[in-house]
């Protein structure tokens, strides 16, 4: 077993690719039950360097290369930011599931006009659904690498 | 639509294309009720990208039209959202989903000056001119960051108005929440 809580840079060096793998995945599910909802597979697949992974199914799928790399907050945002989405779409479905509704709305109405990034990167960007899961990856990608 | 009420839409659009292409020249006054036919005095707001362009004013970027007759307000936007639809429908053409068509093509309409003239080529012939701004070139954003043209447009037009926030979105990577079989068929979200 993987301890995804404390995943400092020097462990993560010291892991092959498959515990790399586990650890991810131990992370997606250390994060979905503290959120009470269920947790996604995560694959890892061969993607276009610029891209990270997404979220699409109830998966998340990581570029695989983000697993090779000696650092591992790359990889890491990633899981927490596609497991984001997962959390947004399960609100958007589960009312009362995420305590602000308004929140909520404005995640239903984005999801269903979803702007993908290589059409218009800026609005991509800016998107509440990505603005939130951005926040949310950042601040978690420190707690667990910090410890 | 009687012949002389066309004939006076006519008109009228082309002293808004000359309007457009004097941007000072804000104000026009039209004359003639295009529905009605009945003469009246209205004032004409419109706002320009500060370039001449067809004799078709493609790139006229929006018309307000204030009437004295709100009712007729509608009559004239429609009549005025040539500009928006004809890049609506290029967007389409690049695959563009309707709702994402029409964002960016709000956007493409409000483009720095210096970007005018790629959009009309790329619009006119499908030619690629390769401008840069801050370092980044259209060609990279196209090869490196998978970008389609407009997107590409836009990012340097983003490098001109907001330089850091356009460079932290080139810089945080791609992170999908959802792939593009979703946006064409809403009914597949979970």
């Amino acid at each position: 077993m993987i301890d995804a809580k404390h995943l400092a840079v020097h462990r993560w060096q010291l892991l092959d690719i498959s515990e790399r793998r586990m650890a991810l995945e131990e992370i997606e599910n250390m994060i979905a039950q503290s959120q009470n909802r269920p947790s996604c597979d995560v694959c890892f697949i061969t993607m276009k360097g610029h891209l990270s992974g997404y979220y699409h199914g109830g998966s998340i799928y990581l570029n695989a290369l983000l697993i090779e790399q000696d650092q591992p907050k790359p990889a890491i945002e990633t899981v927490l930011h596609e497991g984001r989405h997962a959390y947004q779409h399960y609100a958007t479905n589960h009312p009362g599931f995420h305590k602000n509704e308004a929140e909520v709305v404005i995640w239903r109405n984005n999801l269903k006009n979803y702007i993908t990034p290589e059409v218009h990167l800026m609005k991509y960007f800016s998107q509440p659904v990505e603005v939130d899961a951005r926040d949310f990856a950042q601040l978690q990608v420190n707690n667990i690498l910090l410890g | 639509m009687s012949k002389q009420n066309y004939l006076d839409m006519t008109k009228e659009k082309n002293m808004l294309a000359g309007a457009a292409k004097k941007v000072s020249m804000e104000i026009v006054k039209i004359k003639h009720d295009v529905r009605t036919g009945l003469k009246r005095s209205w004032k004409v707001s419109v706002i320009g990208i500060g370039e001449a362009t067809s004799r078709h004013h493609r790139y006229i970027s929006r018309a307000v039209v204030k009437l004295a007759d709100n009712s007729s307000m509608g009559t004239w936007r429609t009549k005025y959202a040539k500009p928006k639809e004809e890049l609506v429908k290029a967007l389409k053409k690049q695959g563009y989903p309707s709702y994402a068509a029409k964002v960016t093509a709000d956007d493409l309409l409000h483009l720095d000056s210096t970007l005018v003239e790629p959009l009309k080529q790329w619009l006119k012939n499908g030619q690629i001119i390769n401008k840069v701004v801050q370092g980044y070139s259209i060609k990279w954003l196209m090869d490196n960051l998978g970008q389609k043209f407009p997107s590409a447009l836009l990012v340097l037009d983003g490098l001109i108005k907001d330089p850091k926030t356009t460079t932290e979105a080139i810089n945080y990577g791609i992170k999908h929440g959802l792939d593009s079989l979703d946006i064409e068929n809403p009914a597949s979200l979970k």
